[in-house]
């Protein structure tokens, strides 16, 4: 199982469609600095793409709350500090960044 | 004679002022005689180098060998016997090319 | 004493080439993994399979990282894949490319990602 760390706004780049291409089932996605920009209602889809195909959600609380994103309305969504964040590395076999 | 360009490691900076004159210079720097055997792997890494852009490391260096010249010569302690201590290094120095980038 | 555990690296081509470096350094990055015996799998996905386009012609001092693919398997980089989707989308999966990287489609890709220990996106 791989944890997907995003870094990278949906709005910038590829990297979110890349990662919902590459990850599986059991897999789990966090969102971290620009990533945190995926929980606009406008990216829902991609969102509700991934969790159909059976990938956790995460989002860093901090970085959320830097950019204004009220991440606890997000249904589904796990908010971590850095220590869920070191958690969520330490329960996946590998861990692959997207920035 | 006089040496052309060289970096801080005596590697030439420009390939095109190698010749077999500067190649043997080199070579008594490393207190190498240069033979056939020599030259064979010399022209072989310049060869290499005008294709690719890039001097090989010593585990591609004996990869390159073994498939151009044979399991006989394509192994490290013929490399060795050659261009003692670092084969990698020493060739494409006296060859006229950069160093190797993936070489310790 | 401790004793060295080899672990599969799957390095990961985001970007194209020349415009950036980061291409360049994944190819690097592979080549350095395989020169210590690590066994490496490169991965151009996205924008990276412009990376493996034909007829590069980069300027003098720019290095040529069509010619420095032809090196790879030297290294041992033995397995080498491009994302299916990304070369038709660009145009070039119907073109000669620098190095002949195995097509490989979307099950594929999530193979890679799930059976290699480490992966590294550049």
């Amino acid at each position: 199982m791989t944890l997907h760390i995003l870094f990278e706004s949906p709005f910038a780049g590829h990297a979110l469609e890349e990662c919902r291409r590459v990850a599986g089932a059991g897999d789990a996605l966090l969102l971290a600095g620009d990533g945190v920009y995926a929980l606009a209602d406008t990216a829902a889809d991609a969102l509700h793409a991934l969790r159909a195909d059976g990938i956790a959600l995460f989002a860093l609380a901090e970085d959320c709350a830097a950019r204004g994103i009220a991440s606890a309305e997000v249904p589904g969504l796990g908010a971590v500090d850095y220590g869920g964040f070191v958690e969520l590395t330490l329960a996946h076999e590998r861990s692959v960044s997207w920035f | 004679m006089s040496l052309p360009a060289r970096d801080a490691h005596g590697f030439l900076l420009d390939r095109a002022d190698w010749n077999e004159d500067v190649a043997r210079v080199l070579a008594a720097e490393e207190g190498l005689t240069l033979g056939a055997a020599h030259w064979e792997i010399l022209y072989l890494l310049r060869e290499y180098h005008a294709a690719h852009e890039h001097a090989p490391a010593m585990r591609a260096l004996v990869g390159l060998v073994r498939r151009r010249l044979g399991s006989d010569k394509g192994n490290s302690v013929y490399l060795l016997s050659l261009f003692p201590g670092s084969p990698a290094r020493i060739a494409a120095r006296i060859a006229g090319l950069p160093k190797p980038e993936h070489c310790l | 004493m401790s004793t060295q555990r080899t672990r599969s690296v799957l390095v990961v081509c985001r970007s194209a080439p020349y415009g950036r470096s980061r291409a360049r350094d994944a190819i690097d990055l592979a080549m350095a993994f395989a020169a210590f015996e690590q066994p490496v799998t490169l991965l151009f996905l996205g924008e990276g399979v412009f990376t493996l386009a034909g007829g590069q012609q980069p300027p003098a001092g720019t290095r040529h990282l069509g010619k420095l693919l032809g090196t790879l398997a030297d290294y041992g980089v033995g397995q080498v894949f491009a994302d299916a989707a990304a070369l038709a989308e660009r145009g070039l999966a119907v073109r000669e490319l620098a190095l002949a990287a195995e097509p490989a489609h979307d099950d594929t890709l999530r193979e890679l990602f799930a059976t290699h220990d480490r992966v590294i996106t550049v």
